[in-house]
């Protein structure tokens, strides 16, 4: 009688493959066939856990893997000549960081847990062999790289035109659709990172970010409570930003 | 090179038109070679004197280092112009840009998958290019033609530059142009943030009210003043005068100055006279508006001041079906043939299939 092996797994495991991991459909395996899922298992090193603090890279060491988020909230930052650091985007699961540094031979930035977190490392080398037996998978890569560039400029332009209200509720809008996008709430949801590091992001200073959130409190359109986000009108907030050059940030508020 | 920092009109005057009658990009079908912007940002000729064409047996085409050989013989240029696009096709003006020339273009290549072959083996030729050149040239010059940004996806045009930015140094070189072709508005700002991040730093915007894709005259100042706001260096203009536009033109020509375009290039499609009696080239108003807002005609003293001369000497290799490429000695051209071009990269070869001796005049 033929007996089936019966493959066990605690949905708690941090190794599960790319086959059960509740992010594929937003990850690397979107652009894989099932059968090819396999081959890229391989080159994925899944399941490395961080501590709130740790650094998954480092600014200007060598550049060999991007990573994908699987669990918890990564941010990246860049550190002066003068010692000041700058926040250069906050990654959620199902998001890749490294992307920026691709064509280099050093990290651009570095990139740090916000909490405790866990990553899958993609060895860019080896996934550039695998990419080019699989044309959807370099097709992905390609499209996921060029979306990282339009958010960078995109932030770029929000900084240098918009209003502290607009930057707030800009990154506010940002976090909605990414949650959503994860078939999370849109509207409740908790912030990944301290004001210290909104601030930072935003260019501006944290009482500002206080004040910007108590006066959206004061105007129904948020609750807020710690880090704890509650967003009572998410089209109140979409209509402040009016500026035609974040006509895509009012519609899918896609900054990073 | 030019340089841009001098505002400059470029009037398409009979000393440059007259060598160039017989001489028409597969690409821009009408448009003279120096309404071209590939051409006349990198050290045009004053005149191409064409010698006869050379038969590529002559060349040595069995490997690619013919070209290293034109290259030596050309001064050993160390600078490298790079122009892109996608094959040349002569669609109906009037329905440029519509979704069924769209989804003509993408039925040429039988289905979307295709297109993404051709970019493949644009890299292909880019990469055999490289093995080509000696190590120490380096990329001054990039172009994207108007056609490719418009029909290529966002992940496209990212492969396209991670790929140039992979083969050869200078990319990232603050002097170097990398500049994009605009024919018709962007469907979104995003392609802006794309071009920017990717490192375009010098946008062409073209023919503005030709077509009814096209950007629209009254909106040309609001697209110039928002490409500025996106971090773009330089924005040039091409007036593209067809006798419609000649009357409408002067309305918006103050609006247009306003807004302080770099370079205005003024060109005329198709190599007659207007059909329209007492029509003078150009329309002495913008001409006249032009000059008070102290554009610079680009005539030979600009181009003897910009040093243009016999021993600026670069190469300037068109990549893709078709593409037209120089060098002051030689001019050659990339096979039409789709198939062909794909054998010929698949062999390791440039897909080069006609070429042409020139004796240039340059400044």
């Amino acid at each position: 009688m033929d007996t089936k092996r019966i493959r066990t797994s605690s949905s708690f495991s941090i190794n599960h493959g790319c086959h059960e991991c509740s992010l594929s459909k937003l990850c690397i395996p979107i652009a894989v066939e099932a059968d090819d899922i396999d081959r890229l298992e391989e080159i994925i090193k899944q399941g490395r856990i961080l501590s709130r603090g740790d650094y998954i890279f480092e600014q200007q060491s060598a550049f060999k893997s991007c990573f994908a988020v699987r669990s918890g909230a990564i941010k990246t930052f860049t550190v002066s000549e003068d010692g000041e650091e700058q926040v250069t985007g906050f990654y959620l699961p199902g998001e890749m960081i490294g992307l920026d540094s691709v064509s280099m031979e050093e990290y651009s930035c570095s990139a740090v847990a916000l909490e405790r977190t866990t990553v899958c490392e993609i060895p860019l080398s080896k996934f550039e062999d695998l990419a080019t037996q699989i044309p959807k998978l370099q097709h992905h890569f390609f499209s996921l790289m060029s979306k990282e560039i339009q958010e960078s400029r995109q932030l770029t332009m929000l900084l240098s035109k918009n209003t502290a209200e607009e930057r707030i509720a800009s990154l506010l809008l940002s976090l909605s659709s990414r949650f959503r996008r994860r078939k999370l709430s849109d509207t409740e949801f908790k912030l990944p990172m301290p004001r210290s590091d909104i601030a930072n992001y935003l260019g501006l200073a944290v009482e500002t970010v206080s004040r910007v959130l108590t006066r959206f409190q004061q105007q129904n359109l948020i609750h807020v409570q710690g880090r704890d986000v509650k967003i009572n009108d998410l089209e109140g907030l979409q209509a402040m930003l009016k500026d035609v050059k974040c006509m895509d940030h009012k519609r899918s508020g896609s900054i990073a | 090179m030019y340089s841009g920092d001098q505002r400059t009109l470029y009037l398409d005057e009979a000393v440059h038109r007259k060598a160039f009658r017989d001489i028409k990009a597969s690409s821009c079908a009408g448009l003279d070679i120096h309404a071209q912007w590939p051409f006349l940002l990198n050290t045009p000729p004053r005149t191409f004197l064409n010698g006869p064409e050379v038969p590529l047996s002559q060349l040595g085409t069995d490997n690619s280092h013919w070209l290293l050989k034109e290259c030596e013989r050309a001064d050993s240029p160390s600078n490298l112009a790079l122009s892109f696009q996608l094959p040349g096709w002569q669609p109906d003006s009037q329905n440029q840009y519509s979704r069924s020339q769209i989804q003509a273009l993408r039925s040429v290549y039988q289905s979307p998958s295709a297109l993404q072959r051709y970019i493949d083996y644009m890299v292909k030729e880019i990469q055999i290019l490289r093995r080509t050149l000696p190590d120490q040239i380096r990329l001054t010059y990039m172009h994207w033609n108007g056609d490719l940004v418009h029909f290529l996806s966002e992940s496209e045009l990212t492969q396209l530059m991670f790929f140039i930015n992979r083969s050869f140094v200078g990319i990232n070189d603050p002097a170097t142009m990398l500049v994009s072709e605009l024919d018709a508005p962007p469907k979104s700002n995003d392609l802006l943030a794309l071009l920017v991040g990717l490192g375009i730093n010098t946008i062409c915007i073209n023919d503005p009210g030709a077509t009814i894709y096209s950007f629209p005259l009254p909106d040309v100042k609001d697209w110039i003043n928002l490409v500025r706001d996106y971090g773009i260096n330089k924005v040039l203009l091409r007036l593209n005068l067809t006798d419609e536009l000649a009357d409408e033109l002067p309305l918006y020509i103050e609006d247009i100055i306003s807004a302080a375009p770099d370079a205005v290039l003024m060109a005329k499609t198709g190599s007659g006279p207007s059909a329209r009696e007492g029509f003078e080239f150009p329309p002495v108003t913008v001409k006249h508006a032009l000059l008070k807002a102290r554009y610079t005609p680009m005539t030979d003293s600009f181009y003897v001041a910009q040093g243009w001369n016999s021993t600026n000497s670069h190469l300037v290799k068109g990549i893709g079906l078709g593409a037209k490429s120089y060098t002051t000695a030689l001019e050659f051209y990339n096979t039409c043939g789709l198939t062909e071009y794909y054998q010929l990269l698949d062999a390791g070869k440039l897909p080069v299939n006609r070429a042409r001796k020139l004796i240039t005049e340059l400044y």
